[in-house]
């Protein structure tokens, strides 16, 4: 019944990291050491390699400032430094959690946001949790261009200065710290938001364009009659030379 | 008569029979001058409670040895492999309490291979035998396995105490033993242990018909327990006045407790957050008048996964807390300001640096009666942002001027700031920077941080504990070697240049117990220069450093009464090679129950 000094974290698997570049050394630098070789245990700081690495890949524009041309070599992880017991390293994996309110069901949800790496999987976890309403997956709409359906559900965020965003528009990890509850709105209340406001704009502008067709129509019909009892034919003609600029 | 069941039989005691039936009988004997003068003794020594005074009264003549011997209730030993059970038991032979220590403290960082050993079994087997009027048992990094405890709950009728600190072996069934066969237990404190999952409900263990359970502590368990068990539990223990929670039970659950237990003086709050599922429209409870229901509340901690909005709820407690652990609470500066300002007697304040010097700031401007500071890193990697720095150490040593001991991570220091704070605190006892950096200098001069150092242990004459970090030579040695005559224990890492540094602190500190050093220049020479000194220490521990099979054999040599040990890697092919020297004095002989990798020379 030996103990476990480490547990192996869920991180490090999930992010299929290969360790065999960052070669842990025990003996001071310039020791020569035959192989690869871990400390007594394993993963507990092997782990911490995970989130450098995912930052380094993150930011290109930072390292092209820096001069660099590619990230810098992640340190080579010592075993026990710094001295912090592993009970206290978990605390490092800050957990996000944020309420999940959806319109029109009884009871909020939970979710931890650091537990997803992009939008895409935080949206399909949502449409797991509620899986009875369907969510406009907005990131994907760039092609369609279908009119609102009135079940459709809008994924929205309120953020750190209380404004109502649609999720979606920032990156990932900006909208993890600024998110402090996400709203599962209802398409039809969520117009003004993004998309939302193009479409009604385009229906605006076919109203306009109907209307301008129904006042010509108005007009051909009332001042053609004009037109042929011969009366004000300068009505008549500035009627044809407006109607022959009305050409859309 | 149960008197008989206390006492072992004893010569002495015996004798003492023999006088009392004398004088009933009328055939008195007058006893020798030595027995009176012993028998006087023994009852003035059972005012002694220190045993470093026991230790030295032991020391007089061997009448004194025999008298404090007998009169020893507690039995305090360092290193469980420093003596043997058998020679401990047939010394102090009325033994009420045991505080046993096992493995040395940089296994706590996976620097030890597991299985090492500090087994607890060979212990409680002979105790349980010779001890059966125990009644407390306090163990340290050692190996306690389910079937320990279980032996330990039967062979103990008075059992009340169990304080397992930083312990491994055991798992929930073991605990479920204790708390159904311990029927006077009073105090179940497990604290920073590894405790396996054995899927067993241990709460509802406990005796139905009322405990006297005075505290309660499994804040370290990392599995869930049966909340309606715990909460009969708290309403059926009156005399419950300290009770920390692990991270499965939400503030909710906490709220039903504190209702039940307004007694409290110690509350470990558990995760501080509420569980995941929440029904919209749903009132949550009046934490706050929950926590101001306590009265008595001194020490809080927990908040392992803490939502802050729920902070405001402890502001009624804080103007009487003396004791504040947020060190798993991920807050910042602005959340830790709403509670400190109100927390004028606080004297222990652990703390994550997510709070940044700002925070410190104002702990210093409200915290006067600051004794113990802990500032812990959030992200414990070497090169990471690093929030706190000596900016905020300063502002501690400034505004918080009785500070006894500290510990502090941080990535950037100066000279200055470590400086500043040995003129300011003169009352430190424990002196811990962790500068996270390896080989990192003093980041303004661009200098060593030998100064800083030499600074503290010059100035702060009551300096014990010392751990050191960032760039240092063998001036920084020099310097504890010089004033450091009090230091007890030294905590040296990535620090030196030549064996000199080792030297100049095994000829300078006389009062040096403890010495921990890993990946430091120091050789075999240095070792040797130690030799008139080890009987004296616990332990000497150097991990990493320049060692040689060949110089720890000479030590194994030149010193028969210590045992030295050599720990190499498990993967090692080299037999010869070694990692880590382990040695300590012993009266016994080397150990057998050392696992493959560990050879003792």
């Amino acid at each position: 019944m030996s103990p476990q000094l480490a547990k192996p974290s869920p991180e490090s698997s999930s992010a299929g990291l290969h360790f065999n570049d960052t070669e842990l050394t025990l003996g001071l630098p310039g020791a020569t050491k035959s192989g690869t070789k871990r400390g007594f245990s394993d993963t507990v700081d092997l782990n911490l390699r995970g989130p450098c690495n995912t930052d380094h890949a993150s930011n290109p524009s930072e390292n092209d400032v820096s001069g660099d041309s590619k990230p810098p070599p992640a340190k080579t992880q010592i075993v026990g430094w710094p001295p912090v017991k592993a009970s206290r390293k978990n605390v490092a994996k800050i957990s996000k959690y944020v309420k999940v309110a959806v319109d029109g069901a009884p009871y909020l949800r939970k979710v931890d946001l650091e537990m997803y790496g992009s939008y895409q999987q935080l949206l399909g976890s949502l449409e797991d949790m509620f899986s009875c309403f369907p969510i406009r997956n907005y990131l994907n709409e760039r092609k369609l261009m279908d009119p609102v359906k009135g079940s459709d559900y809008m994924p929205t965020y309120e953020d750190r200065d209380g404004d109502w965003m649609l999720v979606g528009d920032v990156p990932w990890k900006m909208f993890v710290e600024s998110c402090k509850r996400l709203r599962l709105m209802k398409s039809t209340e969520a117009i003004g938001l993004g998309k939302e406001f193009f479409f009604s704009s385009f229906f605006f502008k076919f109203f306009c364009e109907l209307l301008n067709y129904i006042l010509l129509i108005f007009f051909f019909f009332f001042l053609f009659p004009f037109e042929i009892c011969g009366a004000a034919p300068r009505a008549s003609q500035k009627c044809t030379s407006t109607s022959g600029s009305k050409s859309l | 008569m149960s008197e008989d069941r206390n006492e072992m039989p004893e010569p002495e005691v015996d004798t003492r029979r023999r006088e009392i039936a004398g004088v009933l009988t009328g055939e008195f004997q007058s006893p020798s001058p030595d027995q009176v003068l012993e028998n006087v003794l023994e009852n003035v020594l059972l005012f002694l409670t220190s045993r470093r005074d026991r230790n030295a009264v032991s020391l007089v003549c061997k009448s004194w040895y025999r008298a404090e011997a007998l009169t020893r209730s507690d039995l305090f030993i360092g290193n469980c492999y420093a003596v043997s059970p058998r020679r401990a038991i047939e010394r102090f032979r009325r033994v009420r309490s045991v505080v046993l220590k096992g493995k040395p403290r940089f296994a706590d960082f996976n620097l030890m291979p597991p299985n090492w050993g500090a087994y607890f079994t060979p212990w409680v087997t002979a105790m349980a035998t010779s001890y059966p009027w125990l009644e407390k048992v306090y163990l340290k990094r050692m190996f306690v396995t389910d079937r320990d405890l279980e032996l330990l709950a039967q062979s103990f009728p008075a059992f009340k105490e169990l304080v397992l600190v930083c312990c491994d072996g055991f798992g929930t069934s073991g605990l479920a033993g204790i708390a159904s066969k311990c029927r006077q237990l009073r105090v179940l404190d497990l604290i920073e242990d590894e405790v396996a999952d054995d899927e067993v409900d241990w709460i509802s263990c406990f005796p139905e018909s009322g405990t006297c359970l005075e505290s309660l502590i499994f804040d370290c368990i990392e599995c869930p327990i049966n909340f309606e068990a715990l909460e009969r539990l708290v309403a059926r223990s009156p005399s419950l006045r300290k009770l920390r929670l692990n991270r499965y039970v939400s503030i909710g659950q906490l709220y039903r407790l504190m209702i039940r237990a307004p007694q409290l003086t110690h509350l470990g709050s558990g995760s501080f957050s509420s569980s995941d599922i929440v029904a919209q429209g749903d009132q949550e409870p009046d934490y706050i008048s929950a926590f101001a229901a306590c009265r008595s509340l001194v020490c809080l901690s927990g908040f392992r996964e803490i939502i802050p909005d729920y902070l405001p709820a402890i502001y009624p407690v804080c103007a009487n807390l003396t004791s504040l652990n947020f060190s798993y609470a991920n807050i910042n500066t602005e959340q830790l300001k709403s509670v400190i300002c109100h927390c004028h007697k606080l004297q222990i304040f652990w703390v994550l640096d997510s709070v940044c010097d700002e925070g410190l700031q104002a702990v210093a401007a409200t915290c006067k009666e600051l004794r113990e500071l802990r500032v812990f890193p959030i992200d414990a990697r070497e090169d990471s942002e690093g929030p706190v720095s000596e900016v905020g150490l300063q502002a501690i040593s400034e505004g918080c001027r009785k500070l006894q001991s500290i510990l502090y991570f941080c990535q950037r220091m100066t000279n200055a700031a470590v400086i500043a704070m040995s003129k300011n605190c003169s009352d430190l006892v424990v002196f811990r920077l962790c500068i996270m950096g390896r080989h990192r200098p003093d980041h303004i001069t661009g200098e060593p941080m030998d100064e800083g150092f030499g600074a503290i242990v010059m100035n702060c004459k009551k300096l014990t504990r010392l751990a050191i970090s960032g760039l240092l030579t063998d001036k920084a040695f020099s310097y504890i070697g010089k004033y450091g005559k009090l230091v007890r224990t030294l905590s040296v890492a990535f620090a030196g240049d030549s064996d000199m540094g080792l030297k100049y602190v095994l000829e300078g500190c006389p009062k040096l117990q403890k010495l921990e050093i890993r990946d430091s220049p120091f050789g075999d020479a240095a070792l040797r220069s130690g030799l008139h000194h080890y009987y004296n220490m616990r332990f000497l521990w150097m991990s990493s450093c320049r060692l040689s099979r060949q110089g720890c054999e000479e030590i194994a040599r030149a010193m028969p009464g210590l045992v030295v040990e050599v720990i190499r890697n498990e993967n090692e092919e080299d037999k010869d090679g070694f990692e880590i020297l382990y040695m300590y004095r012993s009266l016994e002989r080397p150990r057998i129950d050392a696992p493959e990798f560990v050879t003792i020379l």
